[in-house]
């Protein structure tokens, strides 16, 4: 694959907390269309990773491409304003509000003729609007005026998503978007992924769970104690399931697995 | 109940049902409930706190508190009438009162959101400070011996109305489309709901707080001055419960203290609804110290409900 289909390129990222070191010289690259798991042990350096992506930490060392440009990502701000979100686990959704205000929360569009004078916001529009892109990304949710907090999961996690496509983000991270949620929840919000791959130019996701990323994601990244052990890509293993999900937990732990 | 929930919302219908029960009883068993005397009376009682609540609403569903306003509102009295006994024009005292009262309120929001100290240190700190400047300022006695036509603020009447009434209803109704429509006042509900998520997506939550303490203080200046021509004084206690009506009021008409949710016109049913309680107690000849304790009682069973019951109501409509 030629460099120039990486939307994300890192190289010899290191992040230090005084004397503990959380990531050490990390390569890192997302391709274009590509769900990519990042797996690892708690203390693998997956969230430190993330939060220098999304601008939330500064790495001590590395340099980081973003559509083949390098960039610096020192604040949130930056990293929207290149296109890339992370959906935390809290969601940073206003669970006070319906699903129109959650979408539009800080960019409101404001009404035309005599509203304007009045400063007031176009709530119609809006709510078309956020009808329409409910419809593009097709999730269910049971009703638009109902406050986020009265929904469930994985319903939140839809919220979540669509504002970020809505906003035009196009790498989307999401970190442990299935921890919370049951059985079925959980299949929602994989089917729900998989779904938005077309809405967006690649998706990241953290997560220990094996199953979910084997069933979603192209390819994973492995992290263990702050270094990258490796990288697997899923077509390399058409039909072999339990040999993939063997070879990533063996890079995670690091310990030889006896495959049955 | 449909139609009404549907128009104010559960906690408002809720409550305009009960003060429409309330009336209606009180009418019955005591016809000079509707004397217009008795009814002057009551919006009277309430228009002084209805200048300050549709702000203090604002502040309430932002997640902020201000215990404050009550010495402001004293303050701003003996402000207003010392620069008027000392010979300074109605217009200029006034407006230097609410240029005061402006920065009082500014003073505090900067503590708060720049500084990011406890609303409710910030504006306990404030109650005292300000309330300690009443007797600072008045020397400890009572200001009167105002222009006549200083009570014209007040009473000027407009179609029968007293302009003092007039003013309470229009700053409610303001606060209260504001609130709902207006982009930078139901920011409110954003900053209330997840403070944290209100900065990321780019609303300007220290600038907005900082205006609506700021907003706070400049009402309960405004309501400072109304109190005092209606008057013709300014008294050194005045003030001194209206923080705890205020905030009573907007508990009862739906507002959290964690923010979030409130309306403008609940807080203001508050008002009446406690405004009935004291007119009843008067009208039934019941001591009125019973007062009090009532609201106490309301009060608690009201938050309870809230808290136990679990309501999703009185939410950002639109």
């Amino acid at each position: 694959m030629s460099g120039s289909e990486y939307i994300i390129e890192a190289k010899g990222l290191s992040k230090y907390y005084g004397a503990v070191t959380a990531l050490q010289d990390v390569d890192f690259e997302l391709k274009k269309g590509e769900i990519l798991g990042l797996v690892g042990d708690n203390g693998a350096g997956k969230s430190t990773l993330i939060r220098i992506l999304s601008g939330a930490r500064q790495p001590n060392g590395g340099t980081i491409k973003v559509y083949g440009k390098e960039v610096k990502i020192t604040n949130p701000r930056d990293a929207f304003a290149l296109g890339i979100e992370t959906i935390y686990q809290d969601l940073a959704l206003f669970n006070n509000l319906n699903f129109v205000k959650n979408i539009f929360g800080g960019r409101e569009y404001r009404a035309k003729g005599l509203g304007k004078i009045f400063g007031f916001a176009d709530d119609k529009r809006m709510r078309a609007e956020a009808m329409e892109k409910i419809r593009d990304i097709s999730i269910n949710l049971p009703s638009l005026d109902q406050s986020t907090e009265t929904l469930s999961g994985g319903q939140r996690q839809a919220v979540a998503i669509t504002r970020a496509i809505f906003w035009g983000r196009k790498i989307l991270i999401m970190d442990e978007p299935t921890a919370a949620l049951g059985v079925k929840e959980s299949a929602k919000v994989l089917d729900m992924i998989a779904n938005i791959r077309k809405n967006v130019d690649g998706i990241i996701i953290i997560t220990h769970n094996m199953e979910h990323i084997i069933r979603i994601a192209d390819r994973v990244i492995v992290l263990r104690t702050g270094k990258r052990v490796g990288s697997i890509d899923f077509s390399d293993y058409e039909g072999k399931r339990d040999k993939l999900h063997n070879d990533i937990v063996k890079l995670i732990t690091g310990a030889e697995l006896v495959a049955s | 109940m449909k139609v009404l929930k549907k128009i104010f919302g559960f906690r408002e219908s809720t409550i305009l049902l009960v003060i429409l029960a309330f009336a209606v009883i009180l009418s019955i068993s005591r016809p000079p409930f509707l004397s217009s005397i008795n009814l002057f009376g009551i919006l009277y009682s309430i228009s002084v706190n209805s200048i300050i609540i549709g702000a203090m609403t604002v502040l309430f569903v932002s997640g902020g508190f201000d215990m404050s306003v009550g010495s402001i509102l004293g303050l701003s009295g003996i402000i207003v009438g010392t620069l008027m006994v000392g010979g300074m024009p109605i217009v200029p005292a006034i407006l230097i009162t609410v240029a005061l009262g402006i920065v009082m309120g500014a003073v505090q929001g900067f503590f708060i959101s720049y500084l990011t100290i406890n609303p409710f240190i910030v504006t306990l700190a404030g109650w005292f400070v300000y309330g300690a400047l009443i007797f600072i300022v008045g020397k400890g006695s009572n200001i009167n011996g105002f222009p006549k036509s200083f009570n014209l603020i007040s009473f000027y009447k407009v179609a029968k109305v007293p302009v003092i009434i007039i003013f309470a209803m229009v700053t409610i109704i303001i606060f209260e489309v504001l609130l709902r429509k207006n982009f930078f006042f139901r920011s409110a509900f954003y900053i209330g709901g997840n403070e944290n998520a209100a900065e990321l997506v780019g609303i300007s939550v220290k600038k907005i707080k900082l205006v609506l303490y700021t907003l706070t203080g400049a009402t309960s200046a405004i309501a400072g001055i109304f109190l005092t021509s209606r008057f013709m004084a300014a008294y050194n206690v005045a003030g001194s419960e209206n923080a705890f009506q205020i905030i009573t009021a907007v508990i009862i008409g739906g507002a959290s203290l964690k923010g979030g949710r409130g309306s403008v016109l609940g807080s203001f049913l508050g008002l009446i609804f406690v405004a009935l309680i004291y007119d009843a107690l008067v009208l039934y000849n019941i001591n009125i110290q019973w007062n009090k304790f009532f609201i106490g009682v309301i009060l608690i069973v009201l938050v309870l409900i809230d808290e136990k019951v679990g309501r999703r109501t009185a939410m950002m409509r639109g």
